[in-house]
């Protein structure tokens, strides 16, 4: 992995906060699944950079697909062309290679896309087996980036919570349709932790391999901080950043639940407090 | 001030004064990938316990203004594997090493000490006393100046390796705290370790660490950090090391000018690998330019 002082060669602002970033002027080799550590010249604050999938690399160029959550993405959600970024990468696991004549399907929500993409894109040309497609997200908004997998797989689905494109429900209401005829070696899943989970279980229902990329968040992306940890069997935790972000599915205890919570609190009328959530055992920081 | 006397942490010369904070380097290898390690003052590695342990559920870090809040919760690989598995890497690099060890009790600290005692590769010992939200050991260990003084006591009877002790922030006292390391015979002590911050998702009015509360540190921290270097640097004769928010080589020197004889990057590392090494350049170029000795710079603040 290498520090790269990027330029942005193209900005394409999205709506919903979204927005596509091509980025240039050194070259990275890198494969589907892998992510960067990117951060503007901003000084102290916002300190960390932010991870991002890569949605392709292509000789000195790379795309990333860029969602402003926090101030960090914010940020870089809206660089201008010319701006310099560090850019650190590529770190973490892969997808596995497809195989000759592996039929795969890919299962993304929302910003989730960006890996499956750049493997669809990767894999089209040597296919010969098959590549299927679910993108899901809450409203047509969120399925950022659309016409580019149309472009690259053969067979997309695309669902919306709201029903705004494509056909209405979850990306795992997809799924289970598709699976429900065993013609798949191999689930991709990418997205909200909900999703990948539903994923998981419906693949390992039907006994197809599934492998996920992982989210969570992190400080360094190569694996000092020790904070991207995601449980495990067994009761302990594997690293995003190092272990994963691509892992098998069965390596991680979904029932955890996210490790990034976004569940929606109680109105505050209902409740005049947020319940004490039940203390975990604090083991300390360090 | 003398351009003679050597940057030493007990018998230990050092080569430059810039470390590795405990925590933010991994066990130096990681780092290794990018810069060689060897180059640096001392790399200092993830805390070490008897035992491995997992840590903390998560989330354990989040991003707040300049800085950062973790609760790990000292997840390491223990002190079999590091023997094993880590120091031999870390001599084969040429480190210089100093093992941050966690213990909750002095005889935890004496048992972790004599276990490395004469360790090839190993070149000293810091001391973690300071741990926040550590059921046993961790602040009520570390901020009891009495605790402090056994705890040191117990791993200098266990071993001859250069002795550092970790030292909390969260005391009115710090002066108290340095000298109780020092009566238990620490070579010098690092100030400081993280203070324990809370924040908190507006939205899901939860807060943003698993473990609740978490110990900040980065740049925020810095302005903390160079005040209690000062103080501690006045209480005791032995090297105070500075911690706390350095990340570019101003800060080193300004640590230095507070008092440190070395400082140790932390945080900064997650943003930028190779950011100790940025550090040690700049200050090197700095004290070139204008020809002071690193030990010139030490507790130099002009207070006139």
């Amino acid at each position: 992995m290498r520090i790269l002082s990027l330029h942005v060669l193209h900005r394409k602002a999205l709506p919903g906060g979204y927005a596509v970033l091509r980025l240039g002027g050194e070259p990275l080799e890198a494969e589907p699944g892998q992510f960067v550590m990117v951060r503007g010249d901003w000084g102290f604050s916002p300190l960390l950079p932010r991870p991002f999938s890569l949605a392709l690399v292509e000789g000195n160029e790379l795309t990333l697909l860029v969602k402003a959550v926090g101030e960090g993405s914010r940020r870089l959600a809206a660089v201008q062309r010319g701006d310099t970024l560090t850019v650190h990468g590529p770190l973490g696991t892969a997808f596995r290679k497809p195989e000759r004549g592996e039929r795969l399907l890919l299962v993304g929500g929302g910003v989730g896309i960006a890996p499956l993409l750049f493997l669809a894109r990767v894999a089209k040309p040597s296919r010969g087996g098959g590549l299927a497609a679910i993108y899901g997200g809450r409203t047509r908004r969120d399925l950022p980036m659309a016409a580019e997998l149309a472009a690259a797989a053969e067979n997309v689905t695309f669902i919306t919570e709201d029903g705004s494109a494509g056909e209405k429900g979850l990306a795992s209401d997809a799924m289970q349709a598709l699976l429900a005829r065993p013609r798949f070696d191999r689930v991709v899943a990418c997205g909200p932790w909900s999703m990948m989970a539903a994923a998981a279980k419906l693949a390992a229902d039907k006994g197809v391999p599934c492998e996920v990329s992982l989210e969570a968040m992190m400080a360094c992306g190569y694996g000092i901080c020790l904070g991207c940890a995601v449980p495990t069997p067994g009761g302990g935790y594997l690293y995003a950043c190092s272990d994963g972000p691509v892992v098998d599915a069965g390596r991680v205890v979904w029932e955890a639940g996210d490790v990034e919570p976004v569940a929606s609190a109680k109105p505050m009328r209902e409740k005049r407090r947020a319940a004490p959530r039940k203390a975990r055992k604090p083991e300390g920081t360090s | 001030m003398s351009g003679e006397r050597k940057l030493a942490i007990g018998a230990l010369a050092l080569r430059n004064p810039v470390l590795t904070a405990s925590g933010t380097c991994g066990y130096g290898l990681e780092l290794a990938r990018y810069f060689d390690i060897a180059m640096l003052g001392g790399v200092c590695t993830k805390g070490v316990s008897l035992e491995p342990r997992a840590g903390n559920p998560p989330p354990r870090v989040c991003e707040t203004p300049a800085g950062m809040l973790n609760a790990i919760g000292l997840a390491n690989v223990g002190l079999e594997a590091f023997l094993a598995e880590k120091l031999p890497k870390l001599q084969a690099a040429g480190a210089t090493v100093f093992a941050n060890v966690l213990g909750t009790t002095p005889a935890e600290f004496e048992r972790l000490a004599r276990k490395l005692d004469g360790r090839p590769g190993l070149h000293a010992l810091e001391l973690n006393l300071s741990c926040p939200n550590v059921k046993e050991g961790g602040l009520r260990l570390g901020t009891d100046p009495g605790r402090v003084r056994e705890a040191v006591a117990a791993a200098r009877g266990a071993t001859k390796l250069p002795l550092v002790a970790k030292l909390s922030p969260e005391t009115h006292d710090i002066g108290a705290l340095a000298r109780a390391a020092a009566d238990g015979g620490a070579d010098a002590v690092s100030v400081m370790n993280t203070i324990r911050g809370l924040a908190i998702d507006v939205r899901t009015r939860r807060p943003r660490l698993g473990n609740v509360m978490g110990g900040l540190s980065g740049p925020a921290i810095r302005p903390l950090a160079v005040r209690l270097v000062f103080e501690a640097s006045r209480a005791v004769s032995i090297p105070v090391i500075g911690v706390g928010g350095v990340a570019r080589w101003e800060d080193a020197v300004e640590m230095m000018l507070a008092g440190a004889t070395a400082v140790q990057v932390g945080t900064a590392s997650f943003v930028h690998p190779r950011a100790p090494l940025d550090v040690l350049v700049g200050l090197d170029a700095y004290c070139k330019e204008q020809q002071l000795a690193y030990h010139d710079l030490v507790g130099a603040v002009c207070l006139d």
